[in-house]
């Protein structure tokens, strides 16, 4: 017992050595110890002298002896020490103060058990004096060692993501060993994932990640201090989860340096921390994951729902028309079959316009949407848009307001397009005949605004907040049109989102609706047009 | 004599509606399913016009135009989906004439047809002659003056608009992309940059006085490039 507590004492002071950067071998710690124990036993000599002189009783100069041993076992904190310190006081005791003088004799009877009455003492209170030191000594340490727990733990609780985790983790333990530390993370498959390293990168050499995947392999430390792998440079050890390891520490230290037992007890109550935290973050992640998965399944079923159901009433419409021609080819004037091819091909042409919708918003929906960046001119998207939506515009008159100037973007031209041509379809789709639409064109501070107005009865405040959302269409007021899908509002923020842009809808006075949105302008600078070098 | 059309495309119902609506404006029709089997058919019956859909199951459509180009210079329609916009590009500028983007109507299909059958007659019967005016709408070229007149009053243009607008003329009805013009009209200098094409086709449109929503002359065709309108 005494010995494991020595030992751990021992390793405590070279823990607070290496802490507080002030190496000490013992060859000049017994050096001091000594010189201190010579001053203290001369100046308890002098002391004596002068109360002898004073004419003191001689039970003084025994008490300034026992308190000279006391000092200094405080001082000294050795027990070996504080023998000696015992014994020469008692021996200069005997030197200087007892009859005969100067001789190690004594003539009165009482002296030896003088002696040994202030030898015991001498020794029993300075090693409990010891004790008590190094116990307040011992829970100093603990504290420290405590608030660096409580402050891993907290920095813990604020930890954002594995990455994060590991730089955290690799930082705070830096600081607190004074030492290059790599924090690594693996998956399922045994790949790194994560890996940070505080300080120097001295953990990527062959040798050290061959200690690495050994302690991934066994699960148990290795390194230097540890019986495998004694050579390498660092000491590493297991990040332990539920089910197999799941990180790696490592701590790199000098040459002939070692961790001491406090110190691979402190990472040994770290590492099961970290683990814990890191087996959070992965559930956490694997939670959002599933949350994300289970949003696009019913994003994919409402979409599947909204689409056949608006697929069903034109292709009913076709296969009506169509069956009703083949079956009464004869007995049915020109008229009305030119009448049912003409709903034949309004009903297909605008599936053929949903579909379109559909395609494209699926290839957002899956990721997968690359935009296909290139140099166009505003006004050229929208010719081009007006050009697509005017075979449907029968009635209602399409007037387009351009600046003066050529307004060069930077977007995909197709899909901008396409967000003009379903804009312009809503504003066909939800007005009455006879209506205005202006399409304009603005620079404006925000960047390059296409705005689609119309002159139409507008939209009711309370469904404004909502037409951007998917699947949502306003049904009661379409103008002998049938209602869309819900997509086209949708897509076109998920489109012009993309681009970096914003989109809003707004009713204008007197009456009728805006959509205007703004795409952010890059580069695209007139003064550069005629730049032709760059090729 | 009726033009001969050769149908290229998988699709039996395409190529159905297609026969029928040429045969009925008194076009010849002959079809193919595959890639083979129209390369084979064009040397065969020497047709005056193909009409290609670019997703033939047996040879990738860009192949079978480089191959053609190879033996003659018949013109060909392409037929592609929509958004597949590059693809496009390359078969025109592999030497196809034009394009119809799936799904296209019957009068747009024909409309592209009148144009090639005119631009080759134009060909054969007026090769030598020149010092023509030109005319469409309000718009007047002359091209030996170089001079440009719109509803009697003159136009200047800068000499590359002028080129543009000459190029524009000299393929009429057909769509010129951004690659073909840059290289015909700024020589093979920028040939990646369309912002110099883009900022003179503006300034070409402003001076033409085009109405974005209507436009009368130059129609653009997103992504690809410009046509000059037909009639």
């Amino acid at each position: 017992m005494r010995i494991k507590a020595e030992n751990f004492i021992r390793a405590l002071g070279s823990f607070f050595a290496n802490v507080t950067h002030m190496p000490q071998s013992r060859g000049a710690a017994n050096a001091v110890n000594t010189i201190k124990l010579v001053i203290v036993m001369a100046l308890c000599t002098a002391v004596s002298v002068c109360l002898r002189h004073f004419g003191a009783h001689e039970t003084n100069i025994v008490l300034v002896y026992l308190l000279g041993i006391l000092l200094f076992s405080y001082m000294a904190s050795s027990y070996l020490f504080s023998f000696f310190a015992s014994l020469f006081g008692v021996l200069a005791y005997n030197f200087f103060f007892t009859e005969p003088y100067y001789t190690f004799r004594a003539y009165s009877p009482d002296y030896p058990m003088t002696f040994i009455i202030l030898f015991c003492v001498g020794l029993f209170t300075s090693m409990l004096t010891i004790r008590i030191k190094r116990e307040t000594f011992l829970a100093e340490e603990r504290e420290k060692r405590i608030q660096a727990l409580y402050h891993i733990g907290r920095l813990l609780l604020g930890v954002k993501s594995s990455n994060n985790l590991a730089e955290v983790i690799a930082a705070e333990l830096a600081s607190q060993f004074s030492a290059d530390v790599m924090v690594q993370f693996y998956d399922n498959s045994g790949v790194v994932r994560v890996r940070s390293v505080a300080g120097n990168d001295c953990f990527s050499d062959d040798k050290e990640r061959l200690v690495c995947r050994e302690v991934y392999f066994s699960g148990s430390a290795c390194g230097r201090g540890t019986k495998l792998f004694k050579a390498s440079n660092a000491y590493y050890l297991p990040v332990i989860g539920q089910s197999a390891v799941i990180g790696v520490i490592g701590v790199a230290l000098g040459e002939d340096e070692e961790l001491s037992a406090s110190q691979t007890e402190f990472l040994d109550t770290i590492a099961p921390q970290v683990a814990v935290v890191l087996e959070r973050e992965t559930l956490f992640q694997k939670q959002e994951e599933t949350q994300i998965q289970i949003q696009r399944e019913r994003l994919r079923s409402d979409m599947l729902r909204t689409i056949s159901h608006d697929l069903r009433t034109p292709l009913t419409g076709i296969m009506g028309s169509a069956s009703t021609m083949t079956d009464n080819y004869e007995s049915i004037s020109d008229d009305v079959k030119k009448g049912l091819l003409k709903n034949i091909y309004d009903d297909a042409s605008w599936l053929c316009e949903l579909v379109e919708n559909i395609l494209s918003m699926t290839r957002f929906e899956e990721g997968k949407l690359k935009l296909n960046i290139g140099q166009e001119a505003a006004e050229e998207i929208v010719a081009q848009a007006i050009g697509h939506v005017k075979e449907r515009a029968c009635g209602h008159t399409i007037l387009a307001n351009m600046p003066s100037d050529n307004i060069l973007l930077e977007v995909d031209g197709v899909l901008i397009t396409q967000v003009l041509v379903n804009l312009i379809g809503n504003a066909i789709n939800y007005t009455p005949e006879g209506s205005e639409i202006t399409v304009s064109l603005l620079r404006q501070q925000n960047g390059i605004c296409f705005e689609v107005c119309d002159n139409g009865p507008g939209v009711s405040e309370d469904i404004l907040p909502h037409v951007f959302e998917r699947f949502y269409t306003r049904q009661e007021n379409a103008f002998g049109s049938r209602r869309g899908a819900g997509l086209g509002l949708s897509l076109c923020k998920s489109i012009v989102e993309a681009h970096g842009g914003t989109i809003a809808i707004s009713n204008v006075k007197p009456h009728g609706t805006s959509v205007k949105f703004c795409i952010p302008e890059k580069g695209g600078d007139l003064s550069a047009a005629f730049d032709t070098d760059r090729g | 004599m009726q033009p001969l059309i050769l149908i290229a495309d998988d699709e039996k119902t395409i190529r159905n509606f297609i026969r029928v609506s040429l045969e009925t404006q008194g076009y010849k029709c002959i079809e193919a399913d595959s890639g083979a089997g129209a390369l084979m058919l064009a040397a065969s019956h020497n047709p005056d016009i193909l009409v290609l859909d670019l997703g033939l199951p047996d040879i990738d459509g860009i192949d079978v135009i480089k191959k053609l180009r190879s033996l003659s210079r018949i013109p060909i329609i392409i037929v592609s989906a929509r958004g597949r916009d590059r693809e496009k590009v390359e078969a025109l500028d592999a030497g196809a004439d034009d394009y119809l983007t799936k799904p296209f109507s019957v009068s747009e299909l024909l409309a592209r047809i009148r144009v090639i059958l005119r631009h080759n007659s134009f060909n054969f019967s007026s090769g030598g002659t020149q010092n023509q005016h030109f005319k469409i709408g309000g718009l007047t070229v002359e091209e030996d003056k170089r001079r440009v007149w719109l509803e009697d009053e003159e136009i200047h243009l800068t000499p590359n608009e002028y080129k543009v607008l000459a190029l524009l003329i000299a393929h009429q009805g057909k769509v010129l992309t951004h690659k073909f013009i840059i290289e015909n009209v700024w020589g093979g200098a920028i040939c990646d940059d369309t912002q110099s094409l883009r900022v003179c086709m503006g300034n070409l449109r402003r001076k033409l006085k085009e109405d974005t929503a209507q436009p009368r002359y130059i129609i653009t065709e997103i992504g690809v490039g410009y046509r000059l309108a037909d009639e």
